[in-house]
C-alpha cells in the first residue's frame, strides 16, 4: 500500500486506518463554521515496477562494492590473480552482476563466477547469487543466497546487497576453486 | 510446442559465445556451434546450474542443429546453436567471426540473439 508521507497539510489532517483507508479530516474553519467532516479514501496498491522503471545501474554498483571486498581479500592471498567485473542481461533476467576469477594455473576453461542475478516475475523479484563455474555450472556455494522480495527498487537493492554480502564471506571457497589442482578440463 | 535446450554454466556473454576451434570445428554427426542439451540431466551434473534457451525464440541466422547420434561424433540429446546460410548449412565464416569475440569486451550480435532467447536459469537437484 502507498502510505502518505504528509500527515498534515495546513488544517487538513490525514490518517491511515487498518493500512487500507486514508481518512482526511477537514476542519470546520475550511468548510464553514457549522460544518465539519471526514472523507475516506481507499489506499492505492503500490505500482509494480517494470524492468525499465528500475535503476539497474545503482543495484549493479552496490553489488560490485560488496564484491570488491572479496576481490581485495583474494588478491591479498593470490597477488597474481586475474579477475574481471561485469554485468549482463537476458530475457530471463534484467541484471546479472558478477566478478570473474580466473584459475591460478592460467587455464582459461571454467573460471569461477561470483554473481548476483535479479529476475522479475510480476510483483515479485527473485534475487539469487552463487559462486559457480562459468562453463561447467558447478555450484561451489549458494547457501541462503536466494530471496524473493517485492519488485520495488529499494527492496531489490537491499536484497542484492544482502546476497552479495553473503557471497563475500566464503572467500576461501573461491580461492580453493581457482587453485584446484585436481581440476580437469571437460571436453564434450 | 516450445523447444527448450540447456546450456551449462552462467548467463555471462562469454558462456553464450562459442569457443574458437573447440566449437567451430564439427565432426561426423555433430555440427559445430554453441553446445546445448535437450535435458538438464545431460547438460549438468547434480546440483549444477544451467541456462534455458527457447530455440523457437532464436532469430535467424541462428538455428538449433541436432546431432545425428548414429554417426561417430554425434551424441543423443546434443544440439549445436550455430548461424546457418539460407540453404541450411552452417555459416562457418560467421561462426568463426562470432567465436572470435569470446573473451573480448565486444558482444557479438549473435550472442545478443542467444540472450534474447534465454528464458530461465535453473539448478539440477542434487
Amino acid at each position: 500500500m502507498i502510505t502518505p508521507q504528509i500527515e498534515r497539510v495546513d488544517d487538513f489532517q490525514m490518517q491511515v486506518f487498518a493500512r487500507e483507508d486514508l481518512a482526511v479530516t477537514v476542519p470546520s474553519s475550511v468548510l464553514g463554521a457549522d460544518l465539519y467532516g471526514t472523507a475516506w479514501f481507499p489506499l492505492l496498491e503500490e505500482p509494480v515496477c517494470t524492468t525499465d522503471s528500475l535503476d539497474w545501474d545503482s543495484i549493479h554498483r552496490a553489488v560490485q562494492e560488496n564484491l570488491e571486498t572479496l576481490t581485495n581479500w583474494l588478491v591479498s592471498r593470490a597477488p597474481a590473480l586475474r579477475w574481471k567485473a561485469g554485468r549482463s542481461s537476458a530475457r530471463a533476467f534484467p541484471l546479472f552482476s558478477y566478478r570473474v576469477f580466473y584459475r591460478l594455473d592460467g587455464n582459461d576453461y571454467d573460471p569461477v563466477i561470483v554473481g548476483v542475478t535479479v529476475s522479475l516475475e510480476g510483483p515479485i523479484a527473485r534475487v539469487s547469487g552463487d559462486i559457480s563455474g562459468d562453463e561447467s555450472g558447478r555450484v561451489y556455494f549458494d547457501e541462503g543466497c536466494s530471496l524473493e522480495v517485492p519488485s520495488h527498487q529499494e527492496a531489490i537493492f537491499d536484497a542484492a546487497c544482502y546476497v552479495a554480502y553473503l557471497l563475500v564471506v566464503p572467500g576461501q571457497i573461491v580461492l580453493d576453486a581457482i587453485s584446484d589442482r585436481d581440476f580437469q578440463v571437460v571436453v564434450r | 510446442m516450445t523447444w527448450l535446450v540447456y546450456r551449462s554454466g552462467s548467463g555471462r556473454e562469454d558462456n553464450l559465445t562459442p569457443r574458437m576451434t573447440k566449437d567451430t570445428v564439427g565432426k561426423p554427426g555433430q555440427s559445430p556451434g554453441l553446445s546445448t542439451y535437450t535435458t538438464l540431466e545431460l547438460a549438468v551434473p547434480p546440483g549444477g546450474k544451467a541456462q534455458v534457451i527457447d530455440l523457437d525464440l532464436l532469430q535467424l541466422p541462428l538455428r538449433g542443429l541436432e546431432d545425428q547420434p548414429l554417426l561417430e561424433g554425434g551424441s543423443e540429446g546434443h544440439v549445436s546453436i550455430a548461424p546457418t546460410t539460407p540453404d541450411g548449412e552452417v555459416d562457418r565464416a560467421l561462426l568463426e567471426e562470432w567465436a572470435a569475440t569470446r573473451g573480448t569486451d565486444q558482444v557479438h550480435r549473435l550472442t545478443v540473439i542467444v540472450q534474447q532467447a534465454l528464458i530461465d536459469t535453473v539448478r539440477r537437484p542434487r
